[in-house]
């Protein structure tokens, strides 16, 4: 999976790369989604909770990695992680303009970022929610203590640059584990949460088409 | 309504007169009951005729045009055995002597009391409605209620926080369980554990489906099991049962009781303990732990005269568990023992004075107090790791009056109040409610195969709006072998205490739960605090939560088409529609990102089905039977939604949306269970032989997609057959031995934690009783 998913990775930086000296009118090319795997969000060592938080992973759409700590304060960053909440760069929360919504549907569906609606991280709360149930994720729903994301949530970020991106994020814990199972419900043998597994497109041509 | 019937029966006279031109006398007399009060509203009726009249509020009657010659007339009151008296009528006055209307007396098993809060007869309850016989719990071998309550058509035991009841797909929340008419409280997380409550000393049960709060008010939304208990009335009387089981289970069972004329006293005592046992051998707690309890039932009754009777009568339940716990702190796993105390009492005390036939008057006064006590301590060093405590009482008193207006009304008014109390680990203060209620009710059977129940209850509570409970129910009896029977009711369930007020922050996570009856303090502590970050909903705009409430419709029939047989076949639709059902929502949002919930009314459920049973009787010692529930149950918004293409679900290629065609309802129901039942009497030696095969349909257990409703990719638990079988053999002098096996094929299912496997049992009993 991995190798495969880089490959494509690689190559849609080559295509966009290439087109951006191109003035000829664009050929459409189909944006692939890509995964991200395993973002660490902060991750706890073992022990008690610190409780302290504010140590985001900064993650940028356009280049598909994770941005330096040091960055923070430019516009590089699209999103940052920690633990279930997610900033986006803008408002409170950066010195960017990113804005943010969530959407209800399948991510293959949502083929058209909405032109309004988006939000921005201010002081009352960030533009993606966070809470079991408020946003992307249920937690403990079953009484197991796990945090699961909603099925058909797909988060839709309008960059700095003005570009649209949509994300799903696709797990919590490390290594995109199948959280229905006794080992997995055994917290014994459970891997580490605050690693975010996460399905993205990034549309980097300013349109809101996907 | 009086007045309507008698200008019918005016009517009818005139009518009647125009065709008749013989000579016609008048016939004049009285009515008393047997100790010689006036009886009003009696009716008085000529043989094959449909001319009559009603009795005066003195007695007085007369009958008009009535034809001269041999004339039978008959005088009946309800309650009241029918008189039919031969008469010669002349032309002119015909003064009849005074006529004794004596008090019908009904055998026992006739009679039931639940569904109207009076004696009636089964015949005419208008209700679904369903008794078990002392008879059939002895034949099941049942120590426990659940064990009773499990083999019953349309019965389900849920087995969320101990062994709860669902009745019409109704959660274990919404069933009121009675003994002898007053409420048991105590429940964990909406379930009162039915395994709390000892069988031996059960006369029956009789259980009422469908909403029954304008009698009973809350809880008895889904229905209402009545547990009668044994009425001793023999001068003197002993038993002793003892019963040993699988798993090291030892129940013993005694009772004495003595009767005289004016003082009866009983007492019955139950014991029973057990090893528990594990359906899940790799986790370190057992499935169901090792416990020893206690059961006490003195009651004592004392006859001031004909009239009045006063019975005292009280309830010990002491119950001690052990077990182990494997406790998961975020980052660390450890184990802890665990130890659980469980106690109820109550005392009741029932005051009735009969005016005279047709006026009862009673007043009731009852106690109760439900606690816990959970400690869990290091397995390793023996230190505290937590301790848990919940105590709830309740005193209620309660007037009620029963009227005969008429041989064919009758009305029932009450009035009570009660004061609840509760002090617990996640509540502040020791927390107390008041309320008080009203009900009446009106029997009426304007016609021979027509009655109608007619009855309402207001309920006003300190902490949540005011309720009001209507019900109407008819019956109608084609002929012997059909009748009909329907009715529509409402019925509510009050904020349970977790609902009003709980006050609990979740040390690892870190989010908070505040009852309503809490969450604006709450919240103004939080702010004080400088904890708050955004108000999703402002407190002082918070609504007083509200009762959740349904709107109840059940249409029945009862055939028995084969004459002179003893073939049943019994059928129930049923429709609830439940509004207002509590819920949480975010109210604030903390600094530290997680939320405030507090509890709303939201949700809109329905559940639907039908229930069926045949019973068959081919030879006296010889019976069938067979029941059947199908039932549909669904969240009215996530079925919405689900049909707005809105609900999605994960798997192996990704998320995917759900269609209508996946919706499995509510959680934890299973759409459809029953039964089959055998048993057989060997009169030879005097042995019963029973088995019966109690089916439980698959239903959903997690919500492992978390996208909020049960759809088919969501974890079921099989479907279930459990046969169980005993046998039993009785000896003249009251001496019994029973055996048998519970669930013979050994089935475990570790999401049915309250059905251990196959469970063998042997056990005596003696019963003596001086006539």
């Amino acid at each position: 999976m991995k190798p495969l998913k880089q490959i494509l990775l690689i190559s849609l930086l080559l295509l966009t790369a290439a087109c951006d000296d191109d003035d000829e009118p664009e050929a459409v090319a189909p944006l692939e989604a890509q995964i991200a795997n395993d973002i660490p969000a902060n991750p706890q060592p073992p022990g008690p909770p610190t409780g302290a938080l504010p140590d985001y992973t900064l993650f940028s759409f356009e280049t598909g990695a994770i941005v330096a700590d040091s960055d923070s304060t430019t516009t590089n960053w699209d999103i940052g992680l920690s633990g279930l909440s997610i900033i986006v760069n803008g408002g409170v929360s950066g010195p960017g303009s990113t804005e943010a919504q969530i959407l209800t549907g399948l991510f293959d569906e949502i083929t058209t970022a909405p032109e309004n609606g988006y939000a921005s991280d201010t002081a009352e709360g960030t533009a993606i929610p966070t809470g079991s149930g408020n946003g992307w994720y249920n937690y403990n729903l079953n009484g197991n203590n796990v945090v699961t994301p909603i099925p058909g949530r797909v988060i839709v970020i309008r960059t700095n640059d003005g570009n649209y991106a949509k994300f799903e994020i696709l797990n919590y814990y490390k290594g995109n584990p199948d959280v229905t199972t006794a080992e997995f419900i055994d917290f014994n043998t459970r891997p580490p949460g605050r690693y975010y597994t996460f399905k993205y497109v990034y549309q980097p041509n300013g349109s809101r088409d996907f | 309504m009086k007045k309507k019937l008698v200008s019918l029966l005016v009517c009818i006279f005139i009518v009647s007169q125009g065709f008749s031109q013989l000579s016609t006398g008048t016939i004049k007399g009285r009515i008393l009951d047997m100790n010689k009060n006036p009886l009003p509203g009696a009716v008085i009726k000529l043989e094959n005729s449909v001319t009559g009249t009603v009795s005066d509020a003195n007695g007085y009657y007369t009958l008009d045009k009535v034809p001269t010659g041999k004339q039978k007339v008959f005088f009946s009151f309800l309650g009241f055995q029918e008189v039919g008296k031969k008469i010669l009528v002349q032309q002119g006055i015909n003064e009849l002597s005074d006529v004794i209307l004596n008090e019908e007396i009904r055998s026992l098993d006739q009679v039931v009391i639940t569904a109207t809060r009076t004696e009636t007869d089964i015949e005419n309850v208008p209700v679904p409605l369903q008794i078990i016989s002392k008879e059939e719990i002895r034949n099941i071998g049942a120590t426990r209620l659940n064990e009773v309550l499990l083999e019953q058509t349309g019965l389900l035991i849920d087995s969320d926080h101990g062994t709860g009841l669902q009745i019409q797909g109704f959660a274990a929340d919404y069933a009121l369980i009675l003994i002898d008419g007053e409420p048991v409280i105590g429940r964990t997380a909406g379930t009162l554990d039915l395994s709390r409550i000892a069988v031996n000393n059960i006369e029956r049960i009789e259980i009422v489906k469908g909403p029954t709060s304008s009698l009973y008010g809350s809880e008895a939304m889904a229905g209402v099991v009545n547990i009668i208990t044994k009425r001793n009335l023999s001068p003197f009387s002993v038993g002793l049962q003892s019963r040993y089981r699988t798993n090291n289970t030892l129940d013993f069972n005694s009772s004495v009781a003595s009767l005289g004329d004016k003082l009866g006293v009983e007492m019955n005592l139950d014991y029973l303990r057990s090893d528990g046992y594990d359906l899940t051998p790799n986790t370190i707690s057992n499935t169901a732990p090792e416990f020893n309890a206690y059961t006490i039932q003195p009651k004592i009754s004392y006859k001031f005269s004909q009239r009045t009777n006063l019975a005292v009568s009280a309830r010990y339940y002491h119950e001690e568990q052990e077990n182990r716990q494997e406790i998961n702190d975020e980052q660390e796993s450890f184990i802890v023992n665990d130890q659980g105390l469980r106690k109820d009492y109550a005392i009741n005390t029932d005051l009735t004075h009969t005016f005279n036939a047709r006026h009862k008057l009673r007043l009731r006064n009852y106690f109760t107090k439900y606690e816990t006590e959970s400690e869990l301590n290091y397995q390793n060093d023996g230190t505290l790791y937590n301790f848990n405590f919940f105590d709830q009482s309740f005193n209620r008193t309660e007037l009620q009056y029963d009227a005969a207006i008429s041989a064919t009304q009758s009305a029932t008014l009450g009035a009570g109040f009660f004061v609840e109390e509760v002090e617990a680990t996640r509540y502040e203060n020791v927390n107390q409610f008041t309320a008080s209620y009203a009900f009446a009710q009106y029997q009426w059977a304007p016609l021979e195969k027509f009655n109608i129940v007619a009855g309402a209850r207001f309920d006003q509570h300190s902490e949540y709006s005011s309720q009001l409970s209507p019900k109407l129910a008819v019956q109608y009896r084609f002929n012997e072998k059909l009748k009909v029977q329907a009715s529509a009711g409402a019925g509510y369930k009050a904020p349970d205490f977790r609902q009003l007020l709980l006050n609990f922050t979740n040390p690892v996570v870190g989010y908070s739960v505040f009852g309503s009856s809490v969450v604006r303090e709450g919240i103004r502590r939080l702010e004080a605090e400088g904890r708050v970050d955004q108000i999703l909903i402002d407190p002082d705009n918070i609504n007083e939560i509200k009762s959740e409430s349904s709107w109840s419709f059940n249409l029945g029939w009862e055939w028995n088409p084969l004459a002179g047989k003893d073939f049943r076949i019994k059928a129930n639709l049923f429709r609830n529609n439940i509004n207002d059902l509590i819920e949480t929502a975010p109210v604030v949002r903390k600094t530290n990102g997680q939320n405030v919930f507090s509890y709303f009314n939201f949700d809109e459920v329905i559940t639907q089905g039908v229930e069926a049973e045949m019973h068959y009787r081919p030879l006296n010692n010889l019976s069938f039977s067979l029941g059947y529930q199908y039932l549909d149950t669904r969240d009215v918004e996530m079925l919405n939604e689900l049909k707005n293409g809105k609900i999605f679900a994960s798997g192996e290629n990704g998320t995917f949306r759900l269609d209508r065609s996946d919706y499995r309802g509510l959680f934890n129901r299973s759409r459809h269970s029953g039964n089959i039942k055998v048993n057989y009497h060997l009169k030879k030696l005097n042995m019963d032989f029973s088995v019966r095969g109690i089916y439980t349909g698959e239903f959903g257990v997690a919500d492992t997609n978390v996208n909020g409703v049960y759809d088919a990719y969501d974890l079921t638990a099989d479907d279930n057959l459990l046969w169980n079988g005993s046998i039993q053999k009785f000896f003249r002098n009251g001496f019994a031995l029973e055996t048998g096996v519970r669930n013979i094929l050994d089935r475990r299912n570790q999401h049915v934690p309250t059905m251990p496997g196959r469970i063998l049992f042997g056990g005596f009993s003696y019963q003596f009783s001086k006539q």
